[in-house]
């Protein structure tokens, strides 16, 4: 190796004192606040995301509900996008799956990626009779997601090893069954299998303000306009994601 | 619903008449296992939103394995947790095949055939007992 640039390396690389400082710095903000506060108001949460939002839709809290509020977004935001070529199935059938199950599976989406594709028809799926073809949806989602992992696995495995011996085990335990939670690493990957910005609102336990996780794609959805791309808007509080409309 | 069953040896499944949500399987005893000659029957129920709940089989014809019951309920984890919308029968049922060629033995339904597993002379003996045509 060249010592020139492993001398380079070593140089801009921050010593072990320079972590220990860099960590209490960040740390200090926390540390500084009372072990257990006073009572208060509940205005601070309120008035985060009213600052921030103008809407908010709940979605059932059914174990689904990141896959149920993803399509939901992404259909209501693609009723401008007639005819884009998302989440294509030869992805899902080069990874091993059975196209004979999952063009079942796609049929919904092909729907609503039609020219005569409204409001009315997206109602349809998530309202009253619409439950089959929602969960059609949602197990596609969760294909396409399991496909995406199996294909760029050298990507993800490093996330899941601690607690998985191989990718395949995870997908088959966390990704493909309904009613199973989703996690960052699910996010990443359909952001990237599909194209799409997710952004990821939290409410988890900042107090100051509501932040945001902006999860986007390595490669972008190729649409025509390609200066409006879609984003997906979730609200999160820790065990379930609603659909957030942001200012 | 996948009502399609291709053309494999050694399991097959019809639904019963007049019900679709409820069908009856035939699964042979893999040869070289202890189960070799024996045919048995099963029992697939399936809720209204297969598939995505799992269906709930069970085995009709008695049956001596460490992961079934005396009441013929199955231990399989894609029956249960792991289940997902992309199996189908004819997956189901090769799976089950495979169990009883390679039963999990440290999670047992039936601890009494989990013991004799290491015996098969003695296993196949109880196989032959507990079968029954029905």
């Amino acid at each position: 190796m060249d010592t020139t640039t492993t001398a380079t390396t070593a140089d801009t690389r921050p010593s072990d004192a320079d972590i220990l400082a860099h960590q209490k710095a960040v740390a200090a903000p926390f540390l500084s606040a009372p072990l257990v506060g006073s009572t208060g108001t509940f205005d601070g949460l309120a008035l985060q995301l009213k600052d921030k939002a103008v809407a908010l839709r709940h979605v059932r809290k059914d174990g689904n509900c990141f896959y149920r509020a993803f399509s939901f977004a992404l259909l209501e935001a693609l009723l401008n996008y007639a005819g884009s070529n998302w989440a294509k199935k030869s992805d899902l059938t080069n990874q091993g799956y059975d196209p004979i199950i999952t063009d079942d599976f796609y049929e919904p989406i092909e729907a609503a990626l039609k020219d005569d594709f409204t409001e009315d028809k997206l109602r349809g799926i998530f309202e009253g009779d619409g439950e089959y073809q929602s969960d059609t949806i949602v197990c596609y989602l969760r294909l396409v997601t399991a496909a995406e992992l199996k294909k760029n696995r050298d990507l993800y495995e490093a996330f899941i090893l601690d607690s998985y011996p191989t990718i395949d085990e995870f997908i088959a335990q966390q990704v493909e069954p309904m009613a199973i939670e989703s996690d960052q690493i699910h996010i990443v990957a359909i952001a990237n299998a599909i194209g799409v910005t997710v952004n990821v609102a939290n409410l988890d336990s900042s107090d100051s303000d509501l932040n945001f996780h902006d999860i986007t794609p390595m490669m972008p959805l190729d649409l025509e306009n390609s200066q409006h791309q879609p984003v997906v808007s979730l609200l999160y509080r820790p065990g379930h994601y609603d659909i957030v409309y942001l200012k | 619903m996948q009502l399609m069953m291709a053309n494999i040896p050694g399991v097959s499944a019809f639904p019963e008449e007049g019900n679709l949500l409820s069908w009856i399987a035939t699964i042979h005893g893999p040869v070289g296992t202890v189960y070799d000659g024996f045919t048995y029957k099963l029992s697939m129920k399936f809720p209204l939103n297969y598939p995505f709940t799992a269906p709930t089989i069970r085995f009709e014809t008695p049956m001596y394995h460490p992961n079934v019951d005396t009441a013929g309920n199955i231990c399989l984890d894609i029956l249960k947790e792991k289940w997902s919308a992309i199996y189908n029968v004819q997956t189901v049922l090769l799976s089950l095949q495979s169990l009883l060629g390679e039963p999990n033995n440290d999670s047992p339904l039936n601890g009494q055939a989990a013991d004799m597993w290491s015996k098969p002379k003695e296993f196949r003996e109880m196989v032959r007992q507990t079968w029954k045509e029905i």
